[in-house]
């Protein structure tokens, strides 16, 4: 048996360790700027990761102050399509924050709101209606509850780990998950090209602008058809509905006891993907039962002239160039509706 | 907080700051002490009054012990320093699996009762300090050494953060003794220090779970129908992990350590170039092969008396060895297994040692292979979530997979997997015996500065999911 007498921690009696580290550092300077000027030449971009330790830190905003917050709170449509700083110009300056996880249904995030007593804000909820309606317990509600639950047991040292970590995110393209060493070999083996930079990036607010230009939007449209016809959980039976609107209604309630307020609001889709929501999920049955039973305000892109132009290119988000009109468009729409106290959370 | 992560970054410049300021040497080992219960703290500040009644129980108890009179007096001592350990231990980390077990065999014989099952969270590195400080008192029990007389030492011994989490299981004649004189990392220390950090986190980070993990992670899901050669790819896959994540955060421990001027002992000495089994656990997790051989295996008898009840002791050895990693059985197999090699081995030894082949490379190369072989069989045990997954891993190993089996893994994957931990068994062979400081003077400084650059580089550029250290959870 070895002795227990350390080895490893009695430091080389050579005397090149002080230049060993010189060169190193000063080599892997010049290697990582090369590589990040050489990436933003084929126009990458930073990019924060999403992590469910950024979203954290933005629910945690949610109840900070009085809590008279404007959050929105829905999947990949809200993230893409809607612009924070633009929202929050539109709605006069309100505080915004960004709760949306992608591929994902609101309720849980609604319920943890609904049980903050110090959130009274106003609650912009997403009806993507194959994940708000659907009843199976799948990845949709999973995905978010798991959120939830992260952040009610997060310890004070992953929220500095977040912080600490965002700026570099923000302003280094080689910290990009689509530019790690592994990825590019895969993708150079396989293509023999170097890849192409991301549809979309992420910021530190957790908009995700995405740029479609150049993609082959035609294969988009065709995968979300297919996750749209297929995937996002089974549509609910009669009393099963009746359940879902139950607990929504009571969650709503209880926003609006404390003086907050929720609205729905309905992300344009387009082409296939739209045939496919109308199909599966019938306005009068689901989307008016949902306003009718809550008592709330809803905001359906098909019910704007102004909003209802606009077309998802690749049938189910917008593009970065269309999301800066549509939200304060959508801002505006929001105003003229005036549901309860929205001017009141403007400061 | 990791050794992978910023906020230690800035939690060990903070910390070497104050250890460099122009203080008592009281007081540095003070900051050491406030620092390492905050570092411990940062996971979950309930458990930190847990780590101070189990240092200020067997502080007193030891003195106790040593100023004891009478056998019996003393044997209470212990008695009371190993039921408050291991009672602690068996509470928050076999409740559950112990109640769940004593359910079964109710069931099984009939009997009408029902033991309530409290499902508690693990106090993160229970396992690490409760070994240390009844390593203390067990000493002092049979007069290897003296109590302590500074309590701040005997605190800072278990505490002190770079060794707290996840070992390696430090010895208390190894780091009290270091407690009595100023320490500050001389320049070359603090470099060599850092550079152990670094090497330590990018075979975590980098390796571990860059390379490796993703591919495991697939085949070992429940429910996965691994082909032949996906299993064994995972196999050998999650051997390279496995060492990468351990031997990476050992590093990452001793050079933090290193840096305040502090020795820990080395955890691993490339434990895949091990000849034989008893060979590899003098080389894979050494603190604690050590400490169960010290603490268990000798005072069982070891093999003082005769090889039957030699091999009753291996066997328990390290069947409690296997539960130490957690409550589940699958790990009480997985140390079975290796009770069985070394048994084995112990047999045939006198017929591999008299061939003059088997003391030639070839016969060494062909140890280290089949060594290697059985070390791997066994991790799939330890990996595995339940025998149901093993099962299907390990029928798949021996080809009994189904026609439906594979399509989990890219040829890019295995074949990245496959050459990662190639590399890192030919290193492991080509420096054996040779321990890292020597490695380093071995090679030219270019050399050095360049396998430098690309550990700095790819820690920059690896951004993967974050895992924690697999030990964590032990």
């Amino acid at each position: 048996m070895r002795s227990s007498t350390s080895s490893s921690s009695e430091a080389p009696a050579s005397g090149a360790l002080g230049r060993v580290w010189w060169v190193a550092l000063l080599a892997a300077g010049v290697l990582l700027a090369g590589a990040e000027w050489g990436w933003r030449v084929r126009g990458f971009q930073p990019s924060v990761k999403d992590t469910p330790e950024l979203w954290s830190l933005e629910r945690a905003r949610a109840s900070e102050g009085d809590g008279s917050a404007v959050v929105m709170l829905g999947s990949s449509r809200f993230q893409v399509g809607l612009v924070p700083e633009v929202l929050s110009q539109a709605l006069g300056g309100a505080r915004v924050m960004q709760l949306s996880i992608s591929g994902s249904s609101s309720l849980p995030v609604l319920e943890d709101l609904a049980a903050d007593e110090r959130f009274r804000g106003l609650v912009l909820c997403e009806v993507s209606p194959t994940l708000f309606f659907s009843v199976e317990p799948n990845e949709v509600r999973a995905r978010p509850a798991s959120y939830v639950a992260r952040h009610a047991h997060r310890t004070f040292v992953e929220d500095w780990e977040t912080a600490l970590r965002l700026p570099f995110q923000e302003h280094l393209v080689v910290l990009l998950s689509a530019v790690q060493p592994k990825g590019v070999l895969h993708h150079l083996l396989v293509n023999r090209t170097l890849p192409p930079p991301p549809l979309n990036r992420t910021r530190a607010d957790r908009h995700q602008p995405s740029h479609f230009e150049g993609v082959d939007v035609a294969a988009l449209r065709h995968a979300w058809e297919r996750r749209y016809q297929d995937a996002h959980g089974r549509t609910p039976e009669a009393a099963e509905l009746e359940a879902l609107l139950e607990r929504v209604s009571a969650q709503v309630e209880r926003i609006r006891s404390r003086g907050g307020e929720v609205v729905f609001v309905r992300m344009v889709s387009s082409g296939t993907v739209r045939r496919i929501e109308d199909t599966r999920y019938p306005r009068a049955l689901y989307w008016e039962r949902l306003l009718e039973r809550t008592g709330s305000q809803g905001l359906s892109f098909e019910d704007s002239p102004a909003l209802a132009r606009f077309e998802c290119p690749d049938g189910s988000h917008l593009d970065s160039r269309a999301a800066t009109g549509f939200t304060h468009l959508l801002g505006q729409e929001l105003l003229r509706q005036a549901p309860g106290g929205l001017a009141t959370r403007t400061p | 907080m990791v050794f992978n992560s910023l906020s230690f970054l800035a939690f060990l410049a903070l910390g070497l700051v104050l250890h460099h300021l122009p203080l008592t040497w009281r007081v540095r080992k003070l900051n050491l002490l406030v620092a390492s219960s905050l570092f411990y703290a940062a996971w979950n500040p309930l458990f930190l009054p847990l780590l101070w009644y189990a240092i200020t129980l067997d502080w007193f108890l030891a003195r106790a012990l040593a100023s004891a009179r009478t056998p019996a007096w003393r044997k209470a001592l212990l008695g009371v320093s190993l039921a408050s350990n291991l009672g602690l231990l068996a509470f928050f980390k076999y409740g559950p699996f112990l109640a769940d077990n004593t359910n079964a065999l109710f069931l099984a014989l009939g009997v009408p009762l029902h033991v309530p099952r409290v499902d508690v969270v693990l106090p993160v590195a229970i396992s690490f300090y409760t070994f240390e400080s009844l390593a203390y008192t067990l000493d002092v029990y049979r007069g290897h050494e003296k109590p302590w007389d500074s309590f701040l030492d005997f605190a800072l011994f278990l505490t002190f953060f770079p060794h707290l989490v996840a070992g390696p299981i430090v010895r208390p004649r190894d780091f009290l003794p270091q407690c009595t004189q100023p320490r500050r990392a001389t320049p070359s220390q603090l470099q060599w220090g850092l550079l152990l950090l670094v090497l330590g986190v990018f075979e975590k980070a980098v390796l571990a779970d860059g390379l490796l993990a993703p591919l495991v992670d697939t085949v070992f899901a429940p429910g996965a129908k691994p082909s032949g050669g996906e299993a064994w790819s995972a196999a050998l896959a999650f051997s390279g992990q496995i060492f990468c994540d351990f031997a990476g955060y050992s590093l990452c421990a001793i050079g933090v350590a290193l840096c305040f001027g502090f020795h820990l002992p080395d955890n691993f000495q490339s434990p895949y170039a091990a000849i034989g089994f008893s060979d590899f656990w003098r080389r894979w997790h050494i603190s604690l092969s050590s400490w169960l051989r010290d603490y268990l295996y000798i005072p069982l008898g070891g093999n003082r008396h005769g090889p039957a009840r030699t091999h009753v002791n291996l066997m328990l050895t390290m069947l409690l060895g296997g539960l130490w990693h957690g409550a589940s059985w699958t790990f009480v197999v997985w140390g079975g297994l290796h009770g069985l090699f070394l048994i084995a081995e112990r047999m045939l030894r006198p017929l591999l040692e008299k061939p003059r082949w088997a003391r030639a490379p070839v016969g060494r190369f062909a140890g280290v292979a089949v060594t290697f072989v059985g070390v791997c069989f066994a991790w799939v045990f330890f990996r595995a979530p339940d025998f149901a997954t093993a099962f299907t891993v390990v029928r798949a190993m021996v080809g009994g997979s189904g026609a439906d089996a594979g399509g989990l893994l890219s040829q890019f994957d295995m074949g990245l997997a496959v050459l990662t931990v190639g590399a890192l068994l030919a290193a492991q062979w080509r420096y054996r015996d040779v321990p890292l400081p020597e490695v380093f003077t071995s090679v030219p400084w270019w050399a050095s500065a360049s396998a430098m650059t690309v550990m700095l580089v790819a820690l920059v550029t690896a951004t993967g999911v974050d895992r924690a250290f697999i030990y964590f959870q032990f």
